[in-house]
């Protein structure tokens, strides 16, 4: 009883509450007040409108710009293909390859900007990047006056056919906006938000400029293998080094963990994946986290791959302290080249160092015969404090190293210096091999100097004299060229 | 009674009016911050971890992270020096611990020196300035204020925008290369960092180094923009670009992860995607393989 006479009391208090607010909000002052205050509300918010709709007219014109000119740079690459099939002689598809390379690099680029979906992206990114790529490597074939392969000619028509699906696609979307359709690119972002799976299907109405259409189109896309950095078989490459060799138990890889990192470092040690052996393409590991007495966190990562049971990367990301106490670089280089001897990396040299905060990243290539191997490259991270192994990075070797067969060489070191410049100063001349962007290894002879000022290396290759690669070293303080 | 209900609904009026523009004003410039608490980040909160680890407050690593152990820290100097005690660093707090400026907050990050930054490279500003004859003070690797007077001198005698901070071009004009700038951790590392910092918050340190990683694999894959701010900021790419948290500065952590990740570490081995599976909106990017797994991240090619 007394509950409900409480209840009552509230109510009627509210009541009276808000029968006083009304009374209040009839005075004229406050409502005057109130009036003004609203006024000023809503002129704000129609401000933050207006420039909410200028900010958004502006991205769309971004886009539409992005558009318009990605649209023509794919119609020039669709003239170009047709004209280039005319030609028969290298001399002819120089100037032609040169403008594809551009234009479709301009394509790639100009696309990309455009806020599409990441499934649709990468089938188109990935076209005009081997179109550019291609072309670029077909260049420097006929500026060599050499002429195409029938393989090179059919991965040549190959391109154009895609070439002339996108550019249809483009004059769709062209027309679709010039019969009075717009192309909300917001809606387009939505499109790439939502259930991709349904988005290939024709069923759904298409918006204006979507290329999604074209996903099926594409499904029939060759692999192309050429001479550059953005073909196929670079994918497909195997770890040359462990490829042969015998998976290991997860009982000997933690065995091989300890080893690497050290026994009386490592106060417990945890596996915290294992990679599926099923994927192609991907070198399995089993990777370790280990923590030293002390710690909370693991704060040493370690990867060994589950094949021949090497460590392929470790991180220690304990900061090193600031000091000034360094340590000689030389004696820092011997004791970390000691330590890959130790782990089974004999003939490694380093090349070059460069000084990240407290720590030197030492990049060691494997030497063969007197004849350094690039493609061959590990990379160790010391302290600078106490010269402790803080990180390692093995992927280059495990994917490329091997006793090769090394090609003699053609020309004398002499006849090398003769295809530079005079003005260009040699400090000195050493063989090696070197990867090129195709990952193809040439025997090149490293011949390093000055010009005007500045330091390069020039490498020529010891069985052409064809000159493979010019470097410039850029010099700074921290990053050294060791010989 | 009435007059005082009249204030109250001004008041309360005035009250959503001010936070309607400061949520505007937010909005479009991001203000910095202007104290430090839970969740804070960069330098400066370096720089109170230091001086309370200095003190014997602090016992944790200086990593640049405001979390409990520096919150817990911060209340008791507070306690001891008669501030109030909220754990937060404002502009009070600030002054006891000697760090001026702080709530300024210069994004004074990666290659950007300014009061309170320490040492090798303001060493090397200290003495280039002095060798010319701008700066008569130690060189002691600390930026105070003689060191701001002369930078500023500095600046302002080589027609530079002069405001105190040596960044990318007075650096230059000084002829001072930082480690930032060189070699193959190259200028890259800032925007990096940046995109490392964003998008891989509460991440294990090797989930930082993979966020950078996918970066730069997919300069190489052809299958995104070829260079890293192409492919950073492609629309819809990363959503830290997509609500601005790209904009903060950069922790240590992450500066030191994206130098690892252009070092050439790449825990993913080869990756071009990752997905949050807890946040992942897209079906589509589970039709790809599944190559490791880090922190709560999936990777895939």
């Amino acid at each position: 009883m007394e509950e409900k006479n409480k209840q009552e009391g509230k109510q009627e208090k509210k009541d009276n509450y808000l029968l006083r607010l009304k009374k209040k909000l009839s005075d004229r002052h406050i409502y005057s007040i109130f009036v003004v205050i609203l006024a000023v509300i809503i002129g704000i918010a129609a401000y933050m409108y207006k420039q909410k709709l200028n900010y958004e007219s502006y991205l769309q014109n971004t886009f539409q710009s992005s558009f318009y000119e990605g649209a023509k740079y794919i119609d020039d690459v669709d003239n170009l293909l047709a004209k280039i099939k005319i030609t028969n002689k290298p001399n002819q598809r120089v100037r032609i390859f040169t403008d594809l390379y551009r234009e479709a690099a301009s394509a790639q680029s100009n696309i990309s900007r455009l806020p599409y979906n990441q499934s649709i992206m990468a089938v188109v990114l990935k076209y005009l990047t081997q179109l550019s790529d291609f072309s670029y490597a077909m260049l420097i074939k006929s500026a060599d006056n050499q002429d195409l392969t029938p393989e090179e000619i059919n991965s040549m028509n190959n391109l154009a056919q895609y070439a002339t699906v996108l550019s249809t696609k483009m004059s769709q979307i062209k027309q679709d906006i010039s019969d009075g359709n717009r192309i909300n690119w917001d809606e387009i972002q939505k499109e790439g938000e939502a259930n991709l799976q349904d988005v290939g299907n024709a069923n759904m109405k298409a918006l204006t400029g979507s290329i999604s259409g074209v996903q099926k189109d594409f499904q029939n896309y060759p692999s192309l293998i050429y001479d550059g950095p953005f073909s196929e078989h670079i994918q497909k490459m195997e770890p040359e080094f462990i490829k042969n060799k015998e998976y290991i138990r997860k009982e000997v890889a933690i065995e091989i963990a300890k080893d690497f990192v050290g026994r009386d470092k490592i106060a417990s040690i945890d596996m915290i994946y294992v990679t599926s052996t099923k994927q192609p393409h991907v070198i399995p590991v089993y990777r370790f986290g280990i923590k030293t007495a002390g710690d909370k966190n693991y704060s040493t990562i370690l990867d060994i791959t589950q094949q021949g049971g090497k460590p392929l990367w470790m991180l220690n990301y304990r900061q090193i302290p600031m000091t000034n106490a360094k340590l000689d670089m030389n004696t820092l280089a011997n004791k970390t080249r000691d330590f890959l001897n130790k782990m089974g990396y004999p003939n490694m040299e380093v090349n070059y160092y460069e000084i990240v905060d407290s720590a030197v990243v030492f990049n060691f290539a494997y030497v063969q015969n007197g004849v350094t191997i690039y493609p061959d490259l590990i990379k160790v991270k010391t302290s600078l404090i106490n010269g402790d192994i803080v990180g390692f990075e093995s992927m280059g070797y495990i994917m490329t190293h091997k006793e090769r067969v090394l090609p003699t060489p053609k020309i004398t070191p002499e006849a090398a210096k003769g295809e530079v410049n005079k003005t260009f100063q040699i400090e000195r001349v050493k063989l090696t091999l070197i990867p090129l962007d195709s990952k193809k290894e040439v025997l090149c002879y490293e011949l390093k100097g000055k010009n005007e000022g500045k330091d390069f290396l020039v490498y020529v290759n010891a069985v052409t004299a064809k000159h493979e690669k010019i470097l410039e070293l850029i010099k700074n303080q921290n990053g050294v060229f060791t010989q | 009674m009435k007059e005082y209900k009249v204030i109250n609904i001004i008041t309360l009026s005035l009250i959503l009016l001010i936070s309607i523009i400061a949520a505007h004003i937010e909005n479009l410039s991001r203000v910095n911050v202007v104290a430090y608490t839970w969740g804070s980040r960069g330098t400066i909160v370096q720089q109170i971890q230091q001086k309370l680890s200095e003190w014997g407050y602090y016992k944790k690593d200086i990593d640049g992270v405001y979390g409990q152990d520096t919150w817990l820290a911060v209340k008791t100097f507070q306690q001891d020096n008669n501030i109030r005690v909220d754990g937060i660093v404002g502009d009070a707090t600030l002054s006891k611990m000697g760090i001026l400026f702080g709530n300024i907050a210069y994004a004074a990050s990666g290659n950007t020196y300014t009061w309170g930054s320490t040492g090798e490279t303001v060493k090397e500003i200290q003495r280039k300035l002095r060798s010319w004859g701008y700066y008569s003070g130690a060189v002691d690797g600390d930026y105070g204020y003689e060191t701001w007077l002369a930078v500023r001198k500095f600046q302002s005698k080589n027609g530079l925008k002069v405001d105190g901070v040596v960044g990318g071009q007075t650096l230059q004009n000084l002829g001072i290369q930082t480690g930032g700038s060189s070699g193959n951790v190259s200028r890259e590392v800032n925007l990096v960092a940046a995109a490392i910092n964003g998008e891989s918050r509460g991440e294990p340190y090797e989930g930082m180094v993979a966020v950078g990683a996918v970066i730069l694999n997919r300069t190489k894959s052809g299958k995104f923009p070829t260079t890293i701010a192409g492919v950073i900021y492609q629309p819809g790419a990363f959503t830290a670009v997509d609500d601005g948290q790209i904009n903060l500065a950069p922790s240590r952590q992450s500066i030191n992860a994206a130098k690892d990740a252009l070092n050439g570490w790449d825990p993913t081995g080869g990756c071009i995607y990752y997905w949050n599976p807890g946040t992942a909106t897209s079906k589509w990017i589970w039709s790809r393989d599944i190559v490791t797994k880090i922190g709560k991240h999936y990777f895939g090619k």
